[in-house]
């Protein structure tokens, strides 16, 4: 299909812009034309959007610890495992409210995990009740209710398939307020693979 | 339309004298180390090998005074995050270039797969299909191989007399493998469904073009 390894590629900025949509209309139809004759460069412009996506929530399964070279050592913890810390349905789990933010956020999962899924979430000052919303890739819902917790194990009705990949959102009441773009999972067999 | 730099990032780079400057870049890693580490792991999943991506990310950034980061423009229509993205990610291809002489998804597919792909885009078009079932093949048979060069070859003549914009939506769905949601995504349709709308405006264009080469729904 053409000239799948162009000699020259896109630069960090027309990439960027390209992701975000910023590209002025020149620029966008430059950097289109060469995508569909760049494999390379389709490739990072997808694992660009990904990584986006997928760092919108801290990784649950990682504790980072990163030694800053020649300078005093910053220690991160990241990837608190909140699934461990998850309750079933109906528990009385519930996350320090969040005072900055009128839309509950995604904290897991995020990327890998296995069945059954439990998803969490930050609580919202003054929410009673979130609805929770589930969709497969291909966009249809596999899954909604009312919730008046901040974490819910997906039953055996959702139908989760390992292997397949799936969005999930939160929103406070019946949605009628903001909402952040979902978050992807992908459902992985229980020793990661 | 200039912007302001992200107030870390402005931090770091105006930061003098030693302490002042290990506290603003402790400050910097702490704000992006999501990023970073998901940049660092896009390019695997294992943790060592991801930490060390990671590591080796935040080497190259601190080099020669933070150099690389001194070149981000904030012309207000570049994001921040989004570029440093794409600049981790590509520090983290070459430390992978490096260990193992080539990137995780180097461009040197073997040909049968490719005649697979070809061959996949070439049944949908000339035996139209619900695109939301057509499944990518994983390999073809050899005498299915010999009977697919014409077309194949006439397919691509077809896909090279296309817009940009409608090539890249068939790179992205059949030789990419992306499910329609990613490819919406990307290229900004609202659904899913508007993609397989337009896999299937495309699909009779592209059976005109094969026609015209004499390639027919019988091979």
């Amino acid at each position: 299909m053409g000239n799948e390894q162009a000699e020259r590629h896109l630069t960090v900025e027309q990439v960027a812009r390209y992701v975000d949509r910023t590209a002025l209309p020149d620029e966008r139809a430059g950097t289109v034309a060469h995508l569909a004759d760049c494999a390379e460069c389709r490739r990072e412009v997808v694992e660009v959007r990904r990584t986006l996506r997928q760092s919108g929530a801290p990784p649950r399964w990682w504790k980072v610890a990163v030694p800053v070279a020649a300078a005093a050592a910053v220690i991160l913890l990241l990837g608190r495992s909140p699934e461990r810390r998850a309750p079933e349905t109906g528990g009385e789990y519930r996350d320090p409210t969040t005072a900055d933010s009128s839309v509950p956020v995604p904290r897991a999962p995020v990327g890998a995990t296995s069945l059954p899924v439990n998803l969490v979430w930050s609580s919202v000052a003054g929410a009673r009740e979130y609805r929770v919303t589930v969709f497969d890739s291909e966009g249809t819902i596999v899954f909604r209710a009312p919730i008046g917790d901040t974490a819910l194990t997906l039953p055996d009705t959702a139908g989760l398939r390992t292997g397949a990949s799936y969005f999930w959102r939160v929103e406070v009441g019946q949605g009628a307020g903001g909402r952040r773009p979902p978050t992807r999972f992908t459902v992985v067999e229980p020793d990661g693979h | 339309m200039a912007s302001q730099l992200p107030p870390e990032l402005a931090a770091l780079l105006a930061a003098s004298g030693q302490e002042q400057v290990e506290h603003a870049w402790a400050a910097f890693v702490a704000h992006h180390s999501q990023l970073l580490l998901h940049a660092a792991r896009s390019l695997g999943a294992d943790y060592d090998g991801a930490m060390d991506r990671y590591a080796f990310a935040l080497e190259r950034l601190r080099d020669q005074d933070f150099q690389r980061l001194r070149g981000y423009v904030a012309d207000g229509r570049t994001k921040f995050t989004t570029w440093l993205v794409v600049v981790a990610r590509r520090l983290a291809l070459d430390h992978y270039r490096r260990r193992y002489g080539r990137a995780p998804t180097d461009a040197d597919q073997d040909t049968s797969h490719r005649r697979a792909v070809r061959r996949q885009l070439a049944d949908s078009v000339l035996h139209p299909a619900d695109p939301a079932e057509v499944a990518l093949p994983d390999q073809i048979s050899p005498d299915e191989q010999f009977g697919a060069t014409h077309r194949s070859e006439s397919l691509a003549s077809a896909l090279a007399r296309l817009d940009p914009g409608d090539r890249l939506l068939l790179k992205l769905r059949f030789d990419d493998g992306l499910t329609a949601r990613e490819i919406a995504g990307i290229l900004g349709l609202p659904t899913a469904f508007h993609v397989y709308r337009r896999l299937n405006a495309l699909y009779p264009t592209l059976r005109r073009e094969l026609e015209i080469r004499g390639v027919g729904p019988d091979g």
